[in-house]
């Protein structure tokens, strides 16, 4: 009996979840801050995956490299979210201007820095503008390297298939930076 | 090579430059190519500069104590998850001690479930000093919270696990459809008696009763009473 209604009042975490799952949350923030673009949106992303994972916990102890896997869940609710609220369609930034507004500048900065900064500005800037999944594809293998034939078993997509839509990223990227300012 | 045959390939030569298996026959005519063309040099140097600009774009911290926040919002979300495992597991873990007896009763096919009307007594047997498994599900048309559950045991019928204990009362949830109890049951003595099961929620109540007729050892069953809340 004590067992349970211990078992009824019990709101503490699952232990064995939450040593299992926390090394990887900062991790899972900046992945999807990269997806995402926003903080809140990112901090809600890596919400619900916990969620929808918390009731998995027999099938997570079983997993033997979990942050892939976790990555995996992550980018599949990432691209079910997006498909559920049917975003519109990117703006072609044709406004050089509107490019060097996000530039925050320091005029006591050497020029190499304050360049430097810029550059990332309109990097970011540009990477904002790039449609979901393209962004997530360049998160995944330019900036957290994982190779193409890991990510053609993570996300079940033909290595081909892969390398177009990470070449048209690419390509996308130039056509929204400014000619000359990398 | 050409520069154009170069321009086209560098993304294929950059994929493989980032997963560490570049085609060797490939490299080689690229690299060739790169020796004598300072334009494909300056292109493939911006690429490359480009790819470390991605990785090198900030991230801004997450809001204050975003770890132990989500970590707390995926169990609270979950409660009613572990409420609903907890009204048939927990009290099956409490009683671990006899079961290895109701596990093999258990893998036997079930007996068609009966029906219970509010008040209806049904019959079933056990076995004198065999405990046998009795199976309540609490039927709910919908999630209720804070129902209050109470069994009472007749005088020569004790509950595994809980000697001495004629009744046992708690507080719980139930899930919307069936709601399963399993009460690890065992005749003490040669004249049964009644089981009785109330659910109370609310100002409602619904009793199931069931007859527990002890009879002489032989092989168990299981049985299925399944009582409705509307």
């Amino acid at each position: 009996m004590k067992k349970i209604l211990a078992f009824s009042r019990n709101r503490k975490p699952e232990p064995g979840f939450d040593s299992l799952v926390r090394p990887h949350l900062e991790y899972l923030y900046r992945l999807a801050y990269r997806f995402c673009g926003k903080r809140e949106d990112a901090e809600d992303l890596v919400q619900d995956l916990l969620v929808k994972l918390y009731p998995r916990y027999d099938e997570l102890v079983k997993v033997e490299k979990l942050r892939p896997w976790l990555v995996t869940s992550m980018y599949r609710m990432f691209v079910d979210g997006v498909r559920r609220q049917a975003r519109s369609p990117l703006e072609l930034i044709n406004d050089e201007a509107a490019f060097y507004d996000t530039v925050a500048g320091n005029e006591n900065e050497p020029d190499e820095i304050l360049l430097s900064h810029q550059r990332l500005d309109l990097i970011q800037a540009a990477f904002t503008r790039l449609s979901d999944d393209h962004r997530s594809l360049l998160t995944l293998h330019d900036i957290e390297g994982y190779r193409l034939v890991e990510l053609e078993k993570m996300l079940e997509v033909p290595i081909g298939t892969l390398k177009s839509r990470i070449h048209r990223a690419r390509a996308r990227m130039r056509e929204l930076l400014v000619d000359g300012t990398l | 090579m050409k520069c154009a045959d170069f321009t086209q390939g560098m993304d294929d030569f950059l994929d493989g430059e980032l997963d560490g298996d570049l085609d060797a026959q490939r490299q080689m005519a690229m690299q060739a190519h790169l020796e004598t063309c300072e334009a494909c040099r300056r292109a493939l140097g911006k690429a490359r500069e480009f790819q470390q600009a991605l990785g090198a774009m900030p991230i801004p911290e997450p809001s204050e104590g975003f770890t132990d926040r989500v970590m707390r919002v995926a169990v609270e979300r979950n409660v009613g998850r572990h409420h609903r495992r907890g009204f048939a597991v927990g009290f099956g873990s409490a009683v671990a001690a006899g079961l290895a007896l109701w596990l093999v009763v258990g893998l036997l096919p079930m007996q068609p479930g009966q029906q219970s009307d509010e008040g209806a007594v049904s019959e079933i047997s056990i076995a004198v000093n065999e405990p046998r498994e009795v199976t309540l599900a609490f039927h709910s048309v919908r999630a209720l919270e804070g129902a209050r559950i109470t069994i009472s045991l007749p005088e020569n019928v004790a509950l595994v696990g809980y000697p001495g204990r004629r009744t046992l009362e708690w507080q719980t949830n139930l899930a919307e459809g069936n709601n399963i109890l399993r009460l690890p049951v065992v005749a003490t003595g040669a004249e049964g008696g009644q089981l009785v099961a109330v659910l109370e929620h609310g100002n409602k109540t619904r009793t199931l009763k069931i007859n527990l007729k002890a009879v002489k050892a032989n092989l168990s069953e299981q049985s299925l009473f399944r009582l409705g809340v509307a």
